[in-house]
Parts: C-alpha cells; structure tokens; sequence
C-alpha cells in the first residue's frame, strides 16, 4: 500500500494510543524548559504581590473561556490561582466573552479559595457575566466607578454592600489584570482600562495556544507583562510553582503526539515525493 | 437521588457526548449529528439563560420593577427600533438607532486604535539593536543581553523585509527590492508555519483533554474503582 493511501483512521488510531499511553503509565521526559514569557508571568505576579504600591490591590481574574478550551484555560486557571491565594492576594472574577467562563471560573475558584482558607465576599468575589457586545462601554464605565458599572455579583448582591469590594472602586486600586481566553479578548483591557487608571496596571495573559503568536509582539511593547502559552505554558508554571497537576501529566502526551504529527509530515512528504517520481517515470 | 448517583449520570453522560461526538473520526453516522444538535440547542439555551440572568434581570429588570427606576421602561421601544428593519415603512427608525450605535462603535475605534497599536509602532519605530531593557522592564520578559540584541535584530530586518514585500505601489524591479521582498515572503511563511504549528499544540490539547476525562474521571474512578 502507498503511504498517501493509508487510511486515516489508522491515523487517528496511532494519535489516540500516543495520546493514551502516557495517560496511562508513566513515560519517562525531562522536565520542561521554563520559556522567558512564562518565567515573566511569575515574576510579575511576585513582583505585585509584593510592592507595597500593589500588594493589596485588587486581582482580576478574567475568565473568557468555555468548555471547549477546557484543558488548556483550566489548567493555567488553576495554576494561576494556586500562585495568587498562595500570596494571600484579593482577587474577582469576571467573565464577558462566554457565560461558561462565569461558571468554570467561579467553581474552580471556589474550590482553590476553600483549600486557601479563603472566605466569598472577604478575599474573593465573582464579579459574574457582562455581555461581550457592549464591553467597551461597560470597560470605560468601569475604569472610574467598578460599582456603579458592574452593579451586583453573580448571586446578585449589590457590589457597593460586599465588604471586599468597600476599598476597590476604580482602576486605580486593580494591582494586576489576568486574562484567560479562548478569543480575542485581551484587547479590551489593553484598549479601555490597562492604562486609564493614573498608573498602568500590569497585565498577564493566558491564551489557548493557537492565539499565542499574535500576543508576542505585546510582551516586547510592554502592553503585557507575561503569557503562559496553552497547555504547555500551564505546564511549565506548574513546575516552576512546583505543584504538578493536570498540565504536568498531560505534556508527555502533547510531546509524543508532536512527536507523531512531525514524524507523518515527513512520512507524508516521502510518499509525495515517491509518487510523483512514479508518475513522472509513467509519462516518459 | 444520592449525589453519588447524580456524579455517576454526569461522567456517564459526558462519556456518551466524547465518543459520540468523536464517532465522526470513523465516518458520518446518526450518533455524531443527534450529539451535534444536542450541543448546538444547549449552548443557544445556555445563551439565553444567562442573558436573563446576568444581565437583563439584574440590570435592568429588578431595578425597574423593584428599585422603582421606571424610566428603563424605555429601553423596550429604543430596542424595538432595531427590528424595525423588517417593516419597509417603518424601516427609517432602526436607521436612527443603528447611526447612534455606529457613531458610538466609531468614536471608541479612535480610543481602541491608539491604545493597541500606538505602542507596537512606537516599539518598531525606536527599536535599536542594543536597546536592552533591565529585567522586569517592559521587553525584558527573560531574555538575555545576547538574545535582546538578536530579538531586536531580527525584529528590524523581518520588519523592513515584510514591509517591502506588501509594497505594492511601483514595480519591484532590480536586485536589492525583489531579494529583500523575498526574504519577507519567506519569513511570512515561517510565522504562518507557527502559526498552524500552535494550531496543532491547541488541537492536541483539547484531544488530551478528553481523553484524561474518559481514561481517569470515568475509566479509573468508575470502572476500576482506582483513586
């Protein structure tokens, strides 16, 4: 049989064993490089967390993902969040891409705030969902008057009685904006409240990895201050947090099946090459 | 019912949308569209669930009914006017609101613009080679005198390499302009081979994702009974 005839599902029978197996038993790989955006996002979140100028801002956790890009936004949520509560740090969530975000935000939140010792209200809050059709306003709105804009949390309790909320009003007391998205999303913060406050807030992103390549060019501006680049990213900060979870397990798996991918590129591209040989040899 | 129960009907269910979803890997089959519709009518219903709840209840619902702010009654008509589209003589009138919502897009593209590309020109345009941020400077993110010096290297030549090769405004002629078009082409090439490259890494992901479900929340804790 010719190797551009194999059926595909052989394929995709080879992805899910590559896939499986280091799901499955433990496969031996080296631990991974921590890449610069990646080592940037720590230390910028370190960095808040301890300047006395920012330490005691507000955090806000922009959840704009749903359950499609699970494995990649959850797993730098929960990375994420881990590192915040760890440095006792105040944090919202918000969502205004996908309403899943309200709910996949809030739970894993939930979850990581009670391991933390961390009380709703007091240490964190769930800002809720905001349609994405009128961000810009609600953004601009916001940069003066987070209570006013946003009105009430997800449970509909007014922002203005919610005792974490009684010293954060404006941009000015937001210390770092986290996004985690699935769409284009970011661009909101860096366009209508990164920079509206009297100082710039820093600014970190988490994007699924097909988006990555387009935020680089921010870290050289300065618009972002760090990224954890999908699955891998996520990975790498686990490391570097030292608190191996989901992203850990599952880079042996990513890794061999690039490891696959690139190998049928190359399969490919011989039986191409084979096959046009032939059918040039047909034709003399 | 027993919250263990309730656990097991959600691993089970989502089990059965994974593969039945998946089945379309071996061919069309009835099992992938009736999982497919089932996926599209709960996301809409999900939409609709939230836009009430989130937004139109709180916002706008609760404080006119019950915070007495009577005049967000008005909201309804400004809202009707969008569908007066539909209505041939009365179409004047979703003109009128879509203009006010147009000019408002427009005005804040002004803001938008400036906010998001300002600062990537300003950074192309006092690029130098030895422009090397201190650590935790915007640009630094990492990198080390070497690699800074390389980075910004590279970004000036791909920068004017790319920029030649969209100028389309004269004949590119001689030998210089229609290498260094060139060269832009092949570097276009090279991000567009990322590009699909991190397509891939997402695609992968989203695949380990499923199958961690099906292989330790359903497999290990349900059929083996593992922790």
């Amino acid at each position: 049989m010719r190797i551009p005839q194999l059926d595909r599902r052989v394929l995709y029978l080879l992805l899910a064993l590559v896939i499986a197996i280091p799901l499955l038993v433990s496969v031996p790989l080296p631990p991974p490089k921590i890449t610069p955006p990646t080592k940037s996002f720590y230390d910028t979140l370190e960095s808040v967390s301890e300047d006395p100028n920012t330490k005691d801002k507000l955090v806000i956790i922009s959840c704009n993902f749903g359950a499609g890009t699970l494995a990649e936004n959850l797993s730098q949520l929960k990375a994420t969040l881990n590192h915040v509560t760890s440095k006792r740090m105040k944090f919202a969530i918000f969502a205004f891409n996908d309403p899943q975000g309200r709910d996949l935000g809030g739970s894993t939140a939930q979850q990581i705030a009670d391991k933390a010792g961390y009380k709703y209200g007091e240490d964190w809050v769930n800002w809720g969902y905001r349609p994405p059709q009128g961000i810009q306003s609600l953004m601009k709105a916001m940069v003066n008057d987070l209570h006013g804009a946003l009105g009430t949390d997800v449970k509909g309790t007014k922002l203005s009685t919610i005792p974490i909320m009684a010293k954060y009003k404006k941009a000015d007391d937001v210390g770092l904006i986290i996004e985690f998205a699935a769409s284009d999303t970011l661009k909101y913060w860096i366009q209508f409240f990164q920079r509206a406050g009297s100082t710039p807030i820093a600014t970190l992103f988490c994007p699924t990895s097909v988006m990555a390549n387009e935020a680089y060019p921010m870290l050289e501006t300065g618009q972002l201050q760090g990224m954890l680049v999908g699955l891998k990213g996520a990975s790498e900060y686990e490391t570097v947090m030292q608190r191996p979870g989901f992203a850990t397990q599952a880079s042996a798996s990513l890794s061999y099946s690039h490891l696959l991918i690139i190998l049928l590129i190359i399969i490919g591209n011989i039986g191409m090459i084979q096959d046009r040989k032939r059918q040039q040899g047909a034709s003399k | 019912m027993k919250e263990e129960t309730v656990k097991l009907i959600v691993v089970l269910l989502g089990v059965a949308s994974t593969l039945g979803i998946y089945s379309i890997l071996y061919k069309e089959n009835k099992v992938f569209r009736f999982f497919e519709h089932m996926y599209l009518g709960l996301a809409a219903g999900y939409s609709i669930s939230a836009a009430w709840n989130d937004i139109l209840r709180p916002q706008w619902w609760t404080l006119m009914m019950v915070e007495g702010r009577w005049w967000m009654l008005f909201a309804i008509p400004a809202a009707m006017m969008f569908y007066m589209i539909y209505s041939k003589q009365n179409s004047w009138m979703s003109r009128l609101i879509f203009g006010l919502f147009l000019g408002a897009t427009a005005g804040q593209t002004f803001q938008s613009f400036a906010a998001d590309y300002f600062p990537k020109i300003r950074t192309a345009a006092s690029k130098a080679v030895m422009d090397l941020p201190e650590v935790g400077q915007p640009g630094a993110y990492g990198l080390t005198p070497f690699s800074a010096a390389l980075n910004n290297i590279l970004f000036i030549v791909i920068l004017a390499s790319v920029m030649t090769y969209f100028f389309f405004s004269f004949e590119q002629k001689g030998k210089v302009i229609p290498a260094v078009s060139k060269f832009g082409r092949y570097t276009l090439m090279i991000a567009f081979g990322a590009l699909f490259g991190s397509t891939i890494m997402a695609r992968m992901s989203l695949l380990i994702g499923r199958m961690y479900f099906l292989i330790h929340d359903f497999a290990k804790v349900h059929i083996f009974h593992l922790p």
